[in-house]
């Protein structure tokens, strides 16, 4: 079952269990640096930096939300977890928001 | 960020821009690329398609169309759709006067990130005579309102210059009247029929900050995006910054007849042809590519300026017309213009 963050929030389903994935009409071009993700949808381009890419990445449809920010509180070690919480999950609503990942609940 | 920095260079061209015909149904006086026959030996439809699949093989995520005028080619219905279905982001450069009903349709069906239309003037005197058509200021303008109408992201393009500076607010009602998405506004070029106009019709430095003071007040207040053309520079924070160079960065540029040239201005800098060349090769390998790619290959103003690491040595195709190498000083470098033409523009609040 494939739904946005939204509708699935909206039943009550735990937020942690969402598990992202990258969106069927969206293209990733990695770069040694970042990313390019050109969402067709809304035929815009959007430039991401090596984090962005990373979570991105994440999105593969097999890890929970909560998988990937424990994913990322262990690769930036050296954050307070609060503030990579925080980014992962700001990150995450920008790419629902522009139509780049999709939630679905297994 | 990997587009501002000077010296990321894509493994593969992002951006293809595709001189897809050189021919055109227009006599402008001022286009840089000549446009109005076509060629003899112009990429088929099979070569169009087979260079579409391997552009898709080497990750190209943006395609813009440009010409010449793209509409003009019998087959181009089938290469947008096939662009389309690369899921490529496509961008179309167009006059707009043959783009009738199914056109649209077509359009509004794949939805490209823009479609920029080229207006020169805010009524059909001022316009047709720089188009060199009767006509073509209604046929454009009807275009405009046929695919806003829809929600295609239309983009409307105008060189400024003598004939034209003066209807500036005029141009500005027009372009808010049609309810385009974006504005991108420009300079004669002396480069192609530019040149033979350039003395005579391009605005003087306090011309042009004229312009630009004017388009920058109104970028503050208007939903409509102002962007100025990409050999100037571009608009960050209400301020004109010099432009940063994307041929061999990140953009190559197919000409009609499959030559690889590093932007659609640097013609005579041919580095290689799709129809013999793997374009991954010559992205890789071409000497003329590497060259301009190569900061400490610049020369004059522009080898000692400090700003170098900011701008990449600005519009290398201004510096090959201007000193016979592309990685000679941009004359257009708003920099240098501040230094030597009491432009409004000084280097402090470029910063």
């Amino acid at each position: 079952m494939v739904s946005d963050i939204s509708t699935l929030l909206s039943r009550e389903v735990n937020q942690r269990s969402l598990r992202p994935i990258v969106a069927p009409r969206v293209r990733v071009r990695d770069e040694e640096d970042g990313a390019f993700v050109f969402v067709k949808d809304i035929a815009e381009i959007y430039e991401l930096n090596s984090t962005a890419k990373r979570v991105l990445r994440l999105c593969d449809g097999t890890r929970t939300i909560e998988d990937i920010l424990q994913t990322m509180i262990k690769e930036f070690d050296d954050t307070p977890q609060e503030i990579v919480r925080n980014d992962v999950n700001e990150l995450l609503e920008f790419f629902e928001k522009i139509g780049c990942v999709k939630f679905h609940v297994k | 960020m990997l587009l501002d920095d000077q010296l990321f260079v894509a493994k593969t061209p992002l951006i293809i821009k595709w001189e897809i015909t050189k021919a055109c149904n227009l006599e402008c006086v001022h286009c840089y690329a000549s446009s109005g026959t076509k060629l003899k030996d112009e990429l088929s439809t099979r070569e169009v398609l087979n260079l579409m699949e391997c552009m898709s093989q080497l990750d190209v995520l943006c395609v813009q169309f440009t010409g010449g005028e793209p509409f003009l080619r019998r087959d181009f219905a089938k290469i947008l759709r096939a662009a389309d279905d690369h899921m490529f982001c496509i961008d179309i450069l167009t006059n707009g006067t043959l783009i009738d009903k199914k056109s649209t349709d077509l359009i509004t069906r794949i939805y490209p990130h823009s479609v920029q239309i080229s207006l020169d003037g805010a009524n059909p005197t001022t316009h047709d005579s720089f188009r060199g058509l009767p006509g073509s200021f209604r046929s454009t303008v009807a275009a405009i309102e046929r695919l806003v109408e829809p929600g295609v992201k239309v983009s409307i393009s105008t060189t400024f210059n003598r004939l034209n500076v003066n209807e500036l607010d005029q141009i500005w009602q027009l372009v808010e009247d049609l309810g385009v998405k974006s504005f991108l506004f420009g300079f004669i070029y002396p480069i192609g029929r530019g040149a033979a106009i350039y003395n005579s019709l391009a605005l003087s430095p306090r011309e042009q900050d004229r312009v630009r003071d004017f388009l920058i007040a109104r970028s503050k207040t208007t939903e409509v995006k102002i962007y100025v053309d990409e050999a100037i520079g571009k608009i960050i924070d209400g301020k004109v910054k010099p432009p940063v160079c994307k041929a061999g960065r990140i953009m190559a540029t197919v000409a009609a007849e499959g030559q690889v040239i590093p932007c659609p201005m640097l013609f005579d800098l041919t580095c290689g042809n799709v129809r013999v060349d793997d374009l991954k090769e010559v992205w890789e390998k071409s000497k003329e590519l590497n060259y301009i790619r190569e900061l400490s290959n610049l020369k004059g103003r522009c080898a000692t300026c400090s700003y170098v690491s900011l701008c990449g040595g600005g519009c290398k195709a201004m510096a090959y017309f201007e000193t016979g190498d592309p990685m000679g000083s941009d004359p257009f470098c708003p920099y240098a213009k501040s230094d030597e033409n009491g432009s409004q523009l000084t280097v402090e609040n470029l910063k």
